[in-house]
């Protein structure tokens, strides 16, 4: 458990199910619901609660619920994918609340997760992908020294329309500088 | 000018396994696309295997494996994976075996075979493509055909001890209608029918040659 000063870092658990299922249920489309095909998923509460009690797979003991100071769960972060093999990583990211990504506490989230890949992982580069509408998380980005490489013209479809996706990048050298 | 080939695209099958297995141990296959040099030939013949039997013919796949191949054999292999019915998009993998071909019209013809199937018979709406920026033969395909490059990945790759960047290419119905039309005024009958067409009149005449 990570205690920061605005929020607390855990391993996400069964119990969290319910409110992961609300990001899901959001009326904001996120690159944080989509799957592998970047197809936007339909998930039930059953479904995440197999999916946060399994103790193998990629993500099990990765994926992380974010709380506040007082013990409500404000979101899920997780560090996807990620192999000093391939050198980087795609950051997941995900807030209940649209002013949470301009908050303290995303602040804090972002810290641990480029800790996390840049020094416990010691990863050359970490990916952010945003759907066009997630204007917050573009924000965040951009606040957290994330360089913007480029916008995949209408990749997801979800709502009745297309949605393109923008990737952004953060390098090691920048967040450590003369690595 | 009428357009004159003998190539076609058509499904991979179990009988193109020993083909594809050589040309997938081959280090350019390493090099442009993926793969694990130190991958045993069983290994790769078990992966091979296991995607011609997710390209399904009735069902909608998630990928496609097709050959390009031509009265001299197979030329090359064409993937269309990470199919989303969904989003109707794709993402497409050429290599061509035939190392001599590569710079050939026998690229851009199976490239523009591959988009004609991907948009008219799957009904896609976007073809992604990701490539190695010392690929050039592949991204001046795709810029030629009207694929934008959308991304560029810095030093995102690494091939004998250095980085290399990767773009990523998007190819959107408008494009491929407007590649389509660019080549139909050069070219009669470029088409994937015309194509059928010479198919059919070439065995035609093989089973007319054939004795009794």
């Amino acid at each position: 458990m990570i205690t920061g000063t605005y929020s607390v870092i855990r391993t996400a658990e069964v119990d969290d199910a319910a409110v992961l299922a609300r990001l899901y249920s959001s009326e904001c489309p996120r690159t944080f619901m989509l799957d592998s095909r970047r197809e936007h998923q339909l998930v039930t509460v059953n479904d995440l609660q197999e999916v946060l009690g399994r103790k193998d797979g990629p993500m099990a003991g990765r994926f992380y619920a974010i709380e506040d100071p007082e013990g409500a769960v404000r979101g899920f972060c997780a560090l996807k994918g990620s192999s000093q093999e391939v050198g980087y990583s795609e950051i997941m990211l995900g807030l209940l609340e649209s002013a949470d990504y301009q908050a303290p506490l995303a602040t804090e989230t972002m810290a641990f997760l480029k800790r996390m890949a840049f020094f416990e992982k010691r990863l050359d580069k970490i990916l952010a992908q945003t759907l066009s509408a997630e204007r917050d998380f573009k924000d965040l980005l951009a606040h957290e020294g994330f360089v913007h490489n480029g916008s995949q013209r209408e990749v997801v479809f979800t709502q009745g329309q297309y949605f393109d996706i923008d990737t952004f990048t953060l390098v090691r050298s920048e967040f450590i500088p003369g690595a | 000018m009428p357009f004159k080939s003998t190539m076609f695209i058509r499904r991979a099958d179990r009988d193109d396994l020993d083909v594809i297995v050589e040309w997938m141990e081959d280090p350019d296959f390493q090099r442009f696309l993926y793969g694990d040099p130190a991958r045993s030939p069983k290994q790769i013949r078990e992966q091979i295997v296991g995607m011609l039997g997710r390209t399904s013919g009735q069902a909608l796949p998630h990928g496609v494996y097709l050959i390009i191949d031509s009265d001299d054999g197979p030329l090359g292999l064409l993937s269309l994976q990470n199919i989303s019915w969904r989003n109707r998009s794709c993402s497409i993998d050429l290599y061509m075996g035939k190392k001599d071909l590569r710079n050939s019209m026998a690229g851009a013809l199976g490239f523009f075979r591959a988009m004609e199937y991907a948009f008219d018979e799957l009904n896609l709406h976007r073809v992604s493509a990701f490539i190695y920026a010392f690929n050039t033969a592949s991204w001046r395909l795709m810029e030629h055909s009207g694929a934008v490059r959308e991304l560029v990945l810095k030093d995102h790759v690494t091939r004998d001890g250095e980085l290399h960047d990767m773009y990523g290419y998007g190819f959107l119905r408008p494009q491929y209608e407007a590649m389509r039309e660019q080549y139909a005024k050069r070219y009669e009958n470029f088409t994937l029918e015309g194509m059928l067409e010479t198919r059919r009149a070439i065995e035609a005449e093989k089973a007319s040659e054939q004795p009794g």
